[in-house]
C-alpha cells in the first residue's frame, strides 16, 4: 500500500493532471453555483472530453467537477437563497440569513473551509479503506456479483422519492436498453432493428446527455424560465479564519463522519447527508436558537457533510461497482470505459492509476480551497447568469459533446431520443436515476447471471446457498421492505 | 375528465412490456436449444417490468376507487404548456437535420435563436452571445480537440 501511495503521489505531480484537475474544479464550481445546472450535468457534459486523456487524468477531472460542484452549490444558496445543487439545500437555512446580515463573505468562506476539510478527511478514508474492501471482493463469484447488481438497482429504486415500483420499472427499462446491440456471450444482435449504428449498442455519453441535459432543457421550456432572483451583494470586510472554524471542530468532524457513511450507502447522496449533518449539529449545539438565523455551525455542518460524501461514495463505486449516487454512477461508467473494472483486481492490475486517483482526490480538495479563496468574487458573479441565456449555450455544448464521441450524427439523434424519453418519464413521475443504474449495471448483471446458472446447471439455488450472495439478497429484501414502509408513512 | 398521470404511466409500461415481449422473437435470433440463450435475460426483465407495472396499475386503480388520490396525481399542467416542449423537440429535430446540410456552426446559431424565441426571450444581447458561441465552440473543437464538427 505504501508503494502504491508513493506511486500515486509521483503520478499526481504531472502538470497535465494538475491542470485538468483545476479545470474540472473550476467547471464544477461554476456549474454548482448556477441554479438549474447540476454537478451531474457537468460530469455528463465533460465526460466526452476525457476520452482523449489518460485514464487517471480523465477521472481526476471528473472528480474535480464532482468536488467543485458540490461546494459550488453553497454560493447561490448563500447569495440568492436558492441552492445551486440539491446538496446545498440545507446551507440556505443559515447561509442566506448570515449574508442578509451583511456577512456574505464570511458565510462563503465558512462554506469553503468546511467543504474542503470535510472533503480532505473523506478522501483519506477512501484512500485507506478502498484497497481493503477491494481485497474482500476476491471471495465474490458470478452469483455474488449478480446479487450485488440487483441489490444496487433495488436500493436506488427504493430511495427514488419513495416510489419503489416506479423505480423498479425504470430500472428494468434501463437494463433492457443496455441489451441493445450485440450480446457478447452469444454474438447475437438484439433490438438493433437492422441498424448498423445500433450494432454496438447505444453509446453511454449521448444517452447520459439526453437523460439529464436535454430532459432538463425540455422541463425548463415547459416551466417557462423567468426572471433571476435577487442576489445579496458580497461585502469586502467580514472574515472567517481557520481558527474560527477550528472552534467548531467537533461539529465539523461529526458532520464529516455522517457524510462519509451516507456517501458509502448506495442511492443516497449529498442532500441527505447535508440535512442529517445540519439536524445533528442543531440538536447538539449549545446555541440551537441561533440555527436558522445565520449560525456559523449551521453552515459548517451541511457543507462538511455534503463534501464528505464525495470520498464516501467513491468507496463502493471503485471496490464493488455499486455507485454511491448518480454522479458516481456516471463515474463508474467512465471507469469501465477506461478498462478500470471494479473488484478485487482493481488495486492489483491498475494499482498506480487507482492510487493516483485516490491521492488526487485529496489534492483536489486542497486546490478547491485555493480556487475558492482567490476566485470568490468571480464565483459570486456567476450566480447572476440568466437561465434564458444558458439554455441555448448548453444545447450547443451538448450537441458538440455527443457528436465528438464518434463523429456521428446518429449519436445526436440518440441524445434527443433519450431526452424525450426522460422528459416523459419525469412528467409522469418516474425517477430516471434507476434507469441510469440499469443501463450501467445491466451488462454486469446479465453476464454474471448467465455464468452463475451455467456453473449451477441452471439451478437458482446457487444464489441462496452461497453466503455472500444470500446476504445481498437479504439486504435487497430488507431494503425493499423499508422502502415500502417509508412510502406508506409518507402517504399517511 | 382529467387524466390520472399515475394510471396512464402504469398503462404505458404495461403496453411497453407487451410490445417488447412480442418483439423478442423477431429481434433476437436464437442459435442454441439451451434455455440460457440470448433471449433469456430480456424475457426475465420484460416479465419483471410487466409484473411491476401491473401491480402499480392495480394499486393506482384501488386508490382511485377508495378516493385516496392526492391533487398532484392529476394531470394539472395546462395543455398549452405541453406545447412548448413539443415545439422544442421539433426545433431540436430540425437542428440535427440541418447540421448535416449546413454544418454545425450555422445550424447551432439558428437553433439557439429558435430556442430563445420559444422561451420568449427579448433581450438582444442573448441573441448576439448565442450567435457567437457556436462559432467559438466549433473553433475550440477543431483546433484544440482535433474534432471537426461540420
Amino acid at each position: 500500500m505504501i508503494e502504491g501511495i508513493l506511486a500515486g503521489i509521483n503520478n499526481m505531480l504531472i502538470v497535465k493532471n494538475i491542470l485538468f484537475m483545476n479545470i474540472g474544479l473550476l467547471a464544477g464550481i461554476i456549474f454548482g453555483a448556477i441554479p438549474g445546472l447540476t454537478v451531474l450535468l457537468a460530469v455528463v457534459l465533460f465526460l466526452p472530453f476525457t476520452f482523449g486523456m489518460s485514464d487517471a487524468t480523465g477521472i481526476l477531472m471528473l472528480l474535480g467537477i464532482y468536488c467543485g460542484g458540490t461546494y459550488g452549490g453553497s454560493i447561490s444558496a448563500i447569495l440568492i437563497n436558492t441552492p445551486g445543487t440539491p446538496n446545498s439545500a440545507a446551507t440556505v437555512l443559515d447561509g442566506y440569513p448570515l449574508a442578509r446580515k451583511g456577512q456574505a463573505r464570511k458565510a462563503l468562506l465558512t462554506a469553503l473551509y468546511a467543504s474542503a476539510i470535510g472533503g480532505i478527511i473523506s478522501a483519506f478514508v477512501a484512500l485507506f479503506a478502498s484497497p481493503q474492501i477491494a481485497k474482500a471482493t476476491r471471495f465474490f463469484g458470478p452469483a455474488e456479483y449478480f446479487s450485488l447488481a440487483v441489490f444496487g438497482i433495488s436500493i436506488i429504486a427504493g430511495i427514488s422519492g419513495g416510489k419503489l415500483l416506479k423505480g423498479l420499472m425504470t430500472g428494468c427499462l434501463g437494463i433492457l436498453i443496455s441489451m441493445i446491440g450485440q450480446d457478447y456471450t452469444t454474438g447475437v444482435f438484439r433490438f438493433s432493428f437492422g441498424l448498423i449504428d445500433l450494432a454496438g449498442g447505444v453509446d453511454l455519453v449521448p444517452t447520459l446527455i439526453g437523460m439529464f441535459a436535454i430532459s432538463e432543457l425540455l422541463m425548463k421550456t415547459k416551466n417557462r424560465v423567468g426572471a433571476q432572483k435577487e442576489s445579496v451583494e458580497m461585502d469586502a470586510s467580514s472574515k472567517m479564519t481557520f481558527f474560527e472554524i477550528g472552534r467548531s471542530w467537533i461539529t465539523l468532524l461529526r458532520a464529516t463522519i455522517i457524510g462519509i457513511i451516507i456517501g458509502a450507502i448506495p442511492g443516497t447522496g449529498g442532500g441527505i447527508a447535508a440535512f442529517l449533518g445540519y439536524h445533528d449539529a442543531k440538536k447538539r449545539s449549545k446555541n440551537p436558537e441561533e440555527f436558522g438565523h445565520g449560525s456559523v455551525e449551521g453552515i459548517i455542518a451541511p457543507e462538511a457533510a455534503n463534501n464528505a460524501v464525495t470520498g464516501g461514495a467513491l468507496i463502493p463505486t471503485i471496490t464493488l461497482g455499486i455507485p454511491g449516487d448518480a454522479v458516481t454512477a456516471v463515474m463508474l461508467g467512465a471507469l469501465m470505459i477506461n478498462g478500470l473494472i471494479p473488484g478485487s483486481r482493481i488495486f492489483i492490475d491498475h494499482r498506480d492509476t487507482m492510487y493516483t486517483i485516490l491521492v488526487g482526490l485529496i489534492i483536489i480538495n486542497l486546490f478547491m480551497l485555493l480556487q475558492g479563496r482567490f476566485l470568490i468574487k468571480f464565483f459570486a458573479m456567476i450566480t447572476r447568469v440568466p437561465d434564458q441565456l444558458l439554455m441555448p449555450l448548453l444545447l450547443v455544448i451538448c450537441t458538440a459533446g455527443c457528436f465528438s464521441v464518434s463523429n456521428s450524427v446518429f449519436n445526436v439523434y440518440v441524445m434527443l431520443a433519450f431526452g424525450v424519453i426522460s422528459y416523459c418519464l419525469m412528467h409522469l413521475g418516474y425517477p430516471i436515476v434507476p434507469m441510469l443504474l440499469g443501463i450501467i449495471l445491466g451488462p454486469m448483471a446479465e453476464s454474471n447471471l448467465k455464468r452463475a446458472l451455467t456453473i449451477s446447471d441452471g439451478s437458482i439455488s446457487i444464489f441462496f446457498t452461497r453466503p455472500i450472495s444470500l446476504a445481498f439478497i437479504i439486504l435487497t429484501i430488507f431494503g425493499v421492505y423499508t422502502s415500502l414502509h417509508q412510502g406508506k408513512r409518507l402517504k399517511s | 375528465m382529467k387524466i390520472d398521470k399515475e394510471i396512464s404511466g402504469s398503462l404505458i409500461f404495461v403496453f411497453l412490456s407487451l410490445a417488447i415481449w412480442l418483439l423478442i422473437p423477431y429481434q433476437i435470433e436464437v442459435k442454441t436449444e439451451s434455455l440460457i440463450n440470448a433471449r433469456f435475460v430480456p424475457r426475465i426483465i420484460t416479465i419483471a417490468m410487466f409484473l411491476f407495472s401491473m401491480i402499480d396499475l392495480g394499486v393506482q386503480i384501488l386508490q382511485n376507487v377508495k378516493g385516496e388520490k392526492t391533487a398532484n396525481t392529476q394531470n394539472d399542467t395546462p395543455a398549452k404548456r405541453h406545447g412548448y416542449p413539443v415545439l422544442m423537440v421539433v426545433v431540436l429535430f430540425l437542428y440535427i437535420l440541418l447540421m448535416d446540410i449546413i454544418g454545425f456552426e450555422l445550424s447551432s446559431i439558428l437553433a439557439s435563436w429558435a430556442i430563445l424565441v420559444v422561451i420568449g426571450s427579448r433581450n438582444w444581447k442573448y441573441y448576439v452571445i448565442s450567435g457567437i458561441f457556436p462559432v467559438l465552440v466549433g473553433l475550440i473543437f477543431r483546433y484544440l480537440f482535433n474534432v471537426n464538427l461540420s
